[in-house]
């Protein structure tokens, strides 16, 4: 019953009143039953029988009946439901709060807001973040982190005696159930910021920090508003050739291009090598039935382009010369390269720190001893290499870190918790050396930002069916990185001109909103 | 009763002129309805000053109930002492409820249901009365009129143009076709009585005798229920369907019949959903109501969500929000008495239902007759079928059948239907005990 009512003391009074009709009631029935208390057992074992059932339908009824008085806050759809159309929730209180979602500064992200009728979920950075986050809805159920954190939300996860405690009495008392709030590592202005980097053209960021592994930011393009979903929305939505609904950032498999190139050189300098070969623009000839390997500049400039002649590692790496990486990966060998791709995580889902979204598993060629014109093309990131924007950030984040990757954490109560071992400190040191020259003076020159160095490498991964991605993967600020980045656009065209820009406005994004000086371990409180 | 004293039998068989026991479950009940009423009557103050009508209502329905134990005692009926007290308690908590719902504005149809819920208990005693006097004799010649009102009833409706579920809205009486749940478990227990002893036998040709039995039990009681089928009445089919297998379970000592039977029901729906659309709903209605929050699944999902606010103990007599569930004076009233008098009232409620059920089986097994022991069975089953398909429909236990709660729900003919099913069983328990 509701305990407001006993601040009044006329409804007090009635209170006690239909407490003792129950009392009276129970008593009636007690004594009614126990009246019929049987003296002499039925004879025959049909009418015994016929006699049983309504004492089984009883206790049916009577236990389906709790499933709902008692426990139906244990059903996610009933509490949907309740919580969006129940008109007597506001008079009687007894509407379950889901907790809040907060960003690292405290700032709510989803939060329950009172409508004319029922609660509905508001979310402060609406199609922004909607691809993490997710939405909450009494039709249409839950995605992203409202649907992972679910249990938090809705106060059903027990931790401890306590917890327990208190489910056991909101089974009696409805109104005792209120959501625990999550808070997220990222922070409200700066997701909004990398959101708005991409302009609404198809692809994904995915920023982290390789110290710790805390996702600072995820955005997927095209989004939606994940508030006011009607079913003709969700339909047009879902015809969308777009797919708005895809979370790009952790479902959406691209071959990584150039960006492979950052474990080429990894392995290069594993082994101690760094050997000259000669590029001319006739590209790498891998045997007499298999297409002749190209540089980028040789299609793009067509006769002005005259190879990049005898180079070593570095020069190759800043100016991305597949040519030249065909000719190392040759030395190297295929089971080094897929060997080096499995470190980096590529042939396995990105499984968050205890709780939050998986990413897909990304997809690497299904034998070791590849042939050589396939050895050279899984060399540039192509063949059947394939990722999420996940897993390059992770990349990206390992070499920024000396090494060693961090699970993805999104809520700061989670502990970091080291992931994968990459290479190590010194291999990964030299690699993120590279990556500063090539935006220094290499390809990505447009990442380049006043006063903070930034590494980074390129990618233009060609794509079958269209335009190819362009891609950018990078760190800053060197040499104490704080965030580690992957930008996918989707046939955007050539990484160094499209996805490089981009890469510089998110550096910039993230000194002016303060993220490049965060703490270490940030725990918000 | 528990107090050790020899003279009186813990069944309550009385020893002496006055029903004692029955007298003090009475009382009982009684106060339980007073105490109702007058819960109510707080919040009548709030709006109103009392009217005369507003004690002279349970004052009546009490009287009336305390005539028919009167009644059943001075002309020393051995009947069993549980069922008045019981059906006191459901049409006086029944009525209680009902002038709650019309404090919280939701409309009360007319003042001949009230004038039915008074007469009940006294149809009841009188019923009873006349099977001890007249025998079961008389009861089994009036068979073939039983048979003959329930083949004419669903008739006349559909004749009448009204043709849902057996409605007319005439007064008071909405639906005439309840009738129809009584009477045909006295025509089944006359013909089973008749055919019973053949559909066991192995005479005849490939066993003719048991086949004959058979079809003869099946057509008479198939034709009316196509007459049902036509109304779109399908909760009545159900009744009957699940009456017509206990009773034949009953009479043969074969429980295939009630497996049978039940597996073929569900049978027969599962396919109905596939072949018709509208069977396709309900279903959705009934599995994935929160999928549908404003079209089918409307309905269930505010019982619901009224059964949930009820929390453990209810939010007390009169504390709760009816007016936002869909038919809460008839169909889902079960959710707005969930609500207030919540779980352990809820249980008392369903325990007194089924209890009643329970009752009449051990009533049957005291029978010498086999007819008056079907006759019990058949009012025991008609009680738990219809509390299980009302409050089943409500929890989302099984799909909603549209079939009234008897006393609780708005429905006179509902109400006189089954004061006519507690006459049958005081009658039959008389019988036995003479």
């Amino acid at each position: 019953m509701d305990r407001s009512v006993l601040l009044d003391p006329a409804s007090a009074l009635h209170w006690i009143g239909s407490l003792f009709l129950l009392v009276l009631i129970l008593h009636f029935t007690w004594r009614l039953v126990a009246n019929a208390a049987p003296t002499q057992p039925i004879k025959s074992p049909l009418i015994r029988r016929l006699g049983r059932i309504p004492l089984i339908l009883f206790l049916l009824i009577l236990a389906y009946q709790a499933r709902w008085q008692l426990a139906g806050f244990m059903d996610p759809d009933f509490l949907a439901a309740q919580r969006g159309f129940d008109p007597r929730g506001d008079l009687v209180g007894n509407r379950f709060h889901r907790g809040e979602i907060l960003d690292v500064h405290g700032k709510p992200l989803a939060q329950d807001v009172r409508m004319q009728q029922g609660l509905s979920r508001s979310y402060a950075l609406g199609g922004r973040a909607v691809h993490l986050i997710g939405y909450h809805d009494a039709v249409y159920g839950a995605t992203g982190l409202e649907r992972e954190l679910d249990d938090i939300l809705m106060a059903r996860r027990m931790s401890g005696w306590r917890d327990a405690v208190r489910l056991l009495g909101s089974l009696f008392v409805h109104r005792t159930l209120h959501g625990h709030p999550v808070h997220l590592t990222l922070a409200e202005e700066f997701q909004a910021a990398t959101a708005d980097l991409l302009g609404g053209k198809p692809g994904a960021i995915v920023v982290i920090d390789p110290r710790d592994g805390s996702v600072l930011a995820m955005v997927s393009c095209p989004s939606f508003d994940p508030q006011g979903m009607t079913p003709d929305r969700v339909r047009r939505l879902r015809e969308d050739a777009d797919s708005p609904f895809l979370n790009r950032a952790l479902q959406g498999l691209y071959p990584p291009g150039s960006t492979f190139k950052v474990l080429d050189v990894m392995l290069a300098f594993e082994h101690g090598i760094a050997p000259e070969f000669t590029c001319s623009h006739e590209g790498f000839y891998c045997g007499p039935a298999d297409p002749v390997l190209h540089d980028f500049e040789h299609d793009s400039r067509g006769g002005q382009f005259g190879g990049h002649g005898r180079i070593g590692l570095e020069t190759a790496f800043e100016k991305s010369c597949n040519v030249y990486f065909a000719n190392l990966a040759e030395r190297l060998g295929s089971r080094n390269l897929m060997d080096a791709a499995r470190r980096a995580g590529f042939d396995r889902p990105i499984v968050p720190v205890n709780r939050g979204p998986s990413s897909m598993s990304g997809r690497l060629p299904n034998r070791d001893d590849l042939h050589i014109a396939r050895t050279v093309r899984v060399a540039i990131g192509q063949d059947a290499v394939l990722v999420t924007p996940m897993h390059l950030a992770m990349l990206a984040a390992a070499v920024a870190s000396g090494g060693t990757m961090f699970q993805p954490r999104y809520l700061l109560e989670e502990k970091p918790i080291p992931y994968r071992y990459l290479t190590d400190s010194n291999v990964a040191e030299k690699v993120a050396q590279l990556m500063v020259r090539v935006v220094e003076s290499g390809t990505g020159r447009a990442a380049a930002v006043d006063g903070v160095v930034v590494g980074g490498k390129t990618g233009t991964a060609e794509n079958a069916t269209g335009q190819s991605h362009a891609l950018f993967i990078g760190f800053a600020p060197w040499p104490q990185p704080t965030i580690a980045f992957a930008i996918v656009l989707e046939q955007g065209g050539q990484g160094g001109r499209v996805a490089a820009p981009i890469a510089g406005a998110l550096v910039r994004a993230a000194r002016d909103l303060g993220v490049l000086t965060r703490e270490r371990f940030h725990d918000g409180r | 009763m528990t107090d050790g004293k020899p003279a009186r039998s813990r069944r309550g068989k009385t020893i002496g002129r006055w029903r004692l026991d029955e007298l003090k479950l009475l009382l009982s009940a009684g106060v339980c309805v007073i105490w109702a009423f007058l819960l109510s009557h707080v919040y009548v103050l709030k709006q109103r000053s009392l009217d005369v009508r507003d004690y002279l209502v349970p004052a009546l329905f009490l009287s009336t109930c305390l005539a028919a134990h009167l009644l059943l005692s001075i002309l020393k009926t051995h009947a069993d002492q549980t069922v008045l007290p019981a059906m006191t308690f459901l049409g006086g908590f029944g009525l209680a409820f009902q002038y709650r719902l019309g404090l919280s504005g939701i409309e009360w149809q007319s003042g001949l249901m009230t004038v039915i819920w008074i007469a009940a208990p006294l149809i009841t005693a009188l019923i009873a009365l006349a099977l001890q006097w007249m025998g079961l004799t008389w009861m089994r010649s009036l068979s073939r009129v039983s048979w003959a009102v329930v083949y004419g009833l669903p008739l006349v409706v559909l004749i009448g143009g009204n043709a849902f579920r057996g409605a007319t809205f005439g007064p008071g009486m909405t639906t005439p076709t309840e009738f129809v749940k009584p009477l045909v478990v006295i025509g089944l227990a006359a013909l089973l009585t008749t055919h019973g002893k053949h559909l066991n036998s192995k005479k005849g040709f490939f066993g003719f005798e048991s086949i004959r039995a058979h079809l003869t039990v099946l057509v008479i009681w198939s034709i009316p229920q196509l007459l049902f089928l036509a109304q779109r009445d399908l909760g009545m089919i159900v009744i009957q369907f699940l009456i017509l297998l206990i009773m034949m379970t009953a009479v043969t000592g074969r429980v295939r019949y009630l497996l049978t039977g039940v597996s073929g029901m569900i049978l027969a729906g599962w396919s109905a959903v596939h072949f018709v659309s509208r069977v396709r709903v309900r279903l959705d209605a009934w599995l994935t109501p929160f999928e549908h929050p404003d079209g089918s699944g409307y309905q269930i999902m505010h019982a619901l969500f009224a059964v949930f606010n009820g929390e453990f103990l209810g939010r007390g007599f009169g504390g709760g929000v009816p007016n936002v569930i869909p038919l809460v004076r008839t169909d889902f009233v079960y959710a707005s008495v969930a609500e207030e008098i919540g779980l352990p009232g809820s249980a008392a409620l369903i325990g007194i239902f089924m209890y009643l059920a329970a009752r009449s089986c051990r009533i049957a097994a005291g029978q010498r007759e086999p007819f008056a022991a079907l006759i019990a069975i058949g009012c025991g089953a008609l009680i738990w079928i219809q509390t299980l398909l009302n409050i089943g429909g409500v929890i989302k236990l099984i799909p909603m059948t549209g079939v009234p709660l008897p006393f609780i729900s708005q429905g006179g003919s509902a109400a006189l239907s089954f004061s006519i099913v507690f006459g049958l069983l005081l009658g039959v328990s008389a019988i036995s005990r003479r």
